[in-house]
């Protein structure tokens, strides 16, 4: 008798790809910008290259200054490279505005500042009043819930109101997480899917949920990992991340990109996703973690973290 | 070719079945034969014996205990979805195990050896099915790669039963947000529901921690096919 007959193991299943309808494409023409840090900057620059007028502002006048400065070298250094032609650069320079006050008929107002619930809900709050009923007001949040900044909108500002978390640098990252909260307009969230996969980017609608879906979705990637180690042993740390690159086809290990990121950031991220879920033992972050946190060893940038850098 | 006598044990639901079986190497195929009957068993003349069946614990466990009545030569068994720290420690005729039994996005697979010889024996046999050996220092549970990407796969279903996002856009999210190679939907339809899901419910099992539990869609995915 043939000893493992009774049990036979089926081949993998075929899960049904579900599409968007997409809506006709809206118009964006005229964009707002607040927040002038990376962040901020980074969007600001990546819509002037595709032909959008923006206007960028933030609280610090310095701030404004060094961001214009910064993206008129970048794009610079890419004419020099090649990659604009010196017409391109004098469009993309003409169309970056520095201003202390929004146009009102902006078509579309990213936040990109501190994240803080009470600061961006003031400034949602704000502007509400300031922009034209076209407008449709963003944030460009990584953790805060979207209904919790809509709710004290006024009903039509709610349904034109979403998330657009877009990743670091902004101008190079192809992704775009287009967050639909409970009052948003589902038109909107498709019609902005589709005006972003037609500039280049490589946009995905979701639900408003803790982390949204990178954030999510990845953490286990850094969570398991730590698991895995257990301990500090930067020979183990070597080895999962060897493994994971060589084996598994990533980019980057867990630990060196979690040394990149900054292990306090990649904390405070996996703390924010596991409270939000009650807790849920999926998210629960790692004592080592804590452990490199309240050790001050962050990453690269305190030139220690999972592993030294001199 | 190699110089050492292999024999091969195999499960058809493993998914390097078919290149084993063509090897031309003594093969049995568990499902169909018996090596282990009469009191010359066929392989007991080989250097170095490979199980690759891709059976859940209590079954690994019956063929062990048998491999282990009768063999001589060692044993080197897939262990990609099983407890393999505690399996190498049980049985001393196991000297080592690999992980073949999950799609990789490269040729490399996760190896364990308990001493330079078995490690060339397995890298033998890796060359003839075009497979490159990467050394680990322990199979622990699931090894490494099979662990990590059977967590994010897990959690990518079950967001989709939150109905977070449609499964094109999670996918085009870790493409695009953190460079994954595959969408972890995309990553799921090479791995398949079946081996995800045996080592999920043995890590749930062993730890009796629910961070293992898995996702009733991956599941009722892995029992329908």
């Amino acid at each position: 008798m043939a000893i493992l007959k009774q049990q036979s193991l089926p081949s993998p299943p075929k899960i049904e790809k579900i599409s968007f309808l997409r809506s006709s494409i809206v118009e964006i023409s005229k964009v707002a910008v607040l927040g002038a840090g990376t962040m901020g900057a980074g969007i600001a620059q990546w819509l002037c290259q595709v032909g959008c007028q923006v206007e960028l502002s933030d609280a610090q006048i310095e701030q404004r200054e060094r961001a214009k400065d910064n993206i008129f070298s970048s794009w610079d250094k890419l004419q020099a490279k090649g990659k604009f032609t010196p017409a391109q650069v004098i469009s993309f320079k003409s169309s970056l505005l520095i201003k202390e006050e929004f146009s009102k008929d902006c078509d579309l107002f990213i936040e990109a500042i501190i994240e803080n619930l009470t600061i961006k809900t003031e400034v949602f709050q704000k502007l509400s009043q300031h922009f034209e009923a076209k407008t449709i007001m963003a944030s460009n949040t990584s953790s805060i819930p979207i209904d919790a900044m809509a709710r004290e909108l006024p009903k039509d500002r709610q349904s034109k109101f979403l998330g657009l978390h877009f990743f670091n640098p902004a101008p190079i990252m192809k992704l775009v997480e287009i967050i639909q909260g409970h009052w948003t307009d589902k038109s909107i969230g498709n019609n902005l899917q589709a005006w972003f996969q037609e500039k280049g980017k490589k946009p995905a609608l979701c639900q408003d949920g803790p982390g949204f879906i990178v954030n999510r979705l990845a953490r286990n990637f850094y969570g398991e990992p730590l698991r895995l180690a257990r301990v500090e042993d930067t020979q183990r740390f070597s080895e999962i991340d060897d493994i994971l690159k060589e084996v598994g086809g990533f980019r980057m290990g867990p630990f060196e990109l979690m040394d990149l990121i900054g292990i306090d950031i990649n904390y405070s991220v996996s703390e924010s996703v596991w409270k939000s879920f009650y807790y849920e033992p999926r998210f629960a972050p790692h004592p080592l973690q804590r452990k490199m946190v309240t050790s001050g060893r962050l990453g690269r940038k305190t030139k220690a973290g999972f592993y030294e850098y001199s | 070719m190699s110089t050492l006598k292999y024999t091969i044990l195999a499960s058809k639901s493993h998914p390097l079945y078919d290149d084993l079986k063509n090897l031309g190497l003594p093969f049995y195929d568990l499902e169909k034969d018996d090596p282990f009957e009469g009191k010359e068993a066929r392989y007991r003349d080989a250097d170095i014996v490979f199980d690759f069946t891709l059976i859940d614990r209590d079954r690994k466990e019956k063929l062990l205990d048998i491999l282990a009545l009768q063999m001589k030569a060692p044993v080197v068994s897939d262990l990609t979805c099983l407890w393999g720290e505690y399996f190498i420690e049980k049985y001393p005729m196991l000297k080592g195990a690999v992980a073949t039994a999950f799609w990789g996005p490269t040729n490399k697979k996760e190896v364990y050896a308990q001493d330079d010889s078995v490690f060339s024996g397995i890298q033998e046999l890796f060359k003839l099915l075009k497979i490159e050996a990467k050394r680990t220092t322990g199979p622990g549970h699931g090894f490494i790669y099979p662990r990590t990407i059977s967590l994010l796969i897990n959690e990518a279903f079950l967001a989709s039963e939150d109905q977070l996002a449609s499964i094109e856009d999670m996918d085009t999210a870790m493409k695009y947000g953190v460079n994954y190679p595959h969408g972890l939907f995309e990553w799921h339809d090479k791995v398949g529901s079946r081996p995800i899901l045996m080592l999920l419910d043995d890590l749930h099992h062993v730890t009796k921690d629910d961070r293992y539990r898995a996702s009733t869609t991956l599941r009722k995915q892995a029992n329908l096919n």
